[in-house]
C-alpha cells in the first residue's frame, strides 16, 4: 500500500515537472506537419503555386515539394524581368523556408499561412539579373489553389 | 435671334461630333466599348503561368509549367512507376511555326525539346534531341509522354495559347 501510493506521487511529481518545462500552450503553438505538409494533405499535388498580379508587375513563385523537388521564381515589371529555376532545399520547407537554388545562387522565402514573404538572395544570384532589380523586390505572394 | 443662334451652334457641334466619328469609322459605342476594353486590359499586368497536366492512377505527378505567350522559364516534369522524366530550362517559339515551341535544358543547351500547342489548347511532344537521354531512364522519353490538358488558368480558355503565341510573333 506504501509502495502504491510512492508510485502515485512520483507519478504526480513527474507530471507536474513536465509540465513545467513544456506547457501545454507551446504545442498549440507549434503545428507538427510544416505549411507545405499541411497544403499537400488538403490538396494532393506535387505542385504549390504563390502568386501575386498587380496593375504594374506580375509575379509567381512554384515549387513541387517531393520528386523531382523542382522550384521556379518570376518576378516582372515594366523595367524588371527575373527568372530563375532551381532544386528547393527539403529540410528547410519542415522549418516554413522555401529555398530555391541553383548552383552557387539560392533565393530564400518564409512561409506565413498563406503568404509567402521576406525574399533574400545570395551574392551570386547577381548573374542572374541586372542591378537594377533583384529577387528582394518580390513582393508578398499568396497561395493559389490548383485543382486538376 | 439668339435661341436661333443657340440651336445652329449646338446643331453644328454634334454634326461634327458624329462626322468625327463617321470619317474614323467608328460609331460612338464602338469607341465607348473599345475604351472600357482597354481600361479593362491595362487591369493587371499582362503575364501568366500556364500549366499543362495530364495523369491517371498509375502515372502521377504529369505536369508542365510554363508561360507560351511570354515565353522563359519552364519546368517538364514525368513521374510514374516506369518512367522519370524531368528537366528545367527555358522554352521560346520556333519563328516558323508559331504553333511549335522549343524547349532548352538549363544544364545541357544541346537538349532541345520540340513542343506544339494544337488548337484544343493541348500540349503535345514532338521530338527530342539525344543529349536530353540525360534527364530521363533508357526505357522512356519525354516524346512517349502523352497529350498535356491546359489546366492553369482556366479563365484563358476562350483565348487560346496559339493564339497569343501568334501576337508575339507578328513584328
Amino acid at each position: 500500500m506504501k509502495l502504491l501510493s510512492f508510485l502515485m506521487q512520483e507519478t504526480i511529481l513527474l507530471n507536474i515537472s513536465f509540465l513545467l518545462f513544456f506547457p501545454i500552450n507551446d504545442y498549440a503553438q507549434e503545428p507538427s506537419q510544416s505549411i507545405t505538409e499541411q497544403t499537400i494533405k488538403k490538396n494532393p499535388i506535387n505542385l504549390i503555386l504563390y502568386e501575386s498580379r498587380t496593375k504594374k508587375s506580375y509575379a509567381y513563385v512554384t515549387y513541387m515539394p517531393y520528386y523531382p523537388a523542382y522550384g521556379m521564381i518570376h518576378y516582372n515589371t515594366a523595367h524588371c524581368k527575373i527568372e530563375m529555376t532551381g532544386f528547393i532545399d527539403p529540410f528547410e520547407l519542415k522549418k516554413n523556408k522555401l529555398i530555391i537554388s541553383y548552383k552557387k545562387c539560392k533565393v530564400s522565402f518564409d512561409q506565413k499561412g498563406k503568404i509567402l514573404a521576406n525574399p533574400s538572395e545570395t551574392e551570386s544570384c547577381q548573374n542572374l539579373h541586372s542591378d537594377k532589380c533583384n529577387f528582394t523586390a518580390i513582393p508578398d505572394l499568396t497561395e493559389t489553389h490548383l485543382h486538376f | 435671334m439668339i435661341k436661333n443662334f443657340v440651336k445652329t451652334s449646338l446643331f453644328f457641334i454634334s454634326a461634327m461630333l458624329i462626322l468625327t466619328h463617321i470619317v474614323d469609322g467608328k460609331p460612338i459605342h464602338h469607341l465607348r466599348n473599345q475604351k472600357e476594353n482597354s481600361q479593362k486590359k491595362q487591369t493587371f499586368f499582362p503575364y501568366q503561368l500556364e500549366i499543362f497536366e495530364n495523369h491517371n492512377d498509375l502515372n502521377k505527378n504529369y505536369i508542365i509549367t510554363m508561360d507560351t505567350h511570354h515565353l522563359g522559364t519552364t519546368l517538364l516534369t514525368f513521374n510514374s512507376p516506369t518512367c522519370q522524366a524531368n528537366a528545367q530550362g527555358t522554352t521560346k517559339l520556333i519563328s516558323e511555326n508559331p504553333t511549335k515551341l522549343e524547349f532548352t535544358s538549363k544544364e545541357d543547351p544541346y537538349c532541345k525539346i520540340t513542343m506544339q500547342v494544337t488548337r484544343q489548347n493541348q500540349l503535345k511532344i514532338l521530338k527530342e534531341t539525344i543529349p536530353c537521354s540525360t534527364w530521363h531512364g533508357d526505357f522512356c522519353s519525354f516524346t512517349t509522354l502523352s497529350t498535356l490538358n491546359h489546366v492553369y488558368p482556366s479563365s484563358t480558355k476562350e483565348k487560346t495559347s496559339i493564339d497569343l503565341n501568334k501576337k508575339d510573333v507578328s513584328p
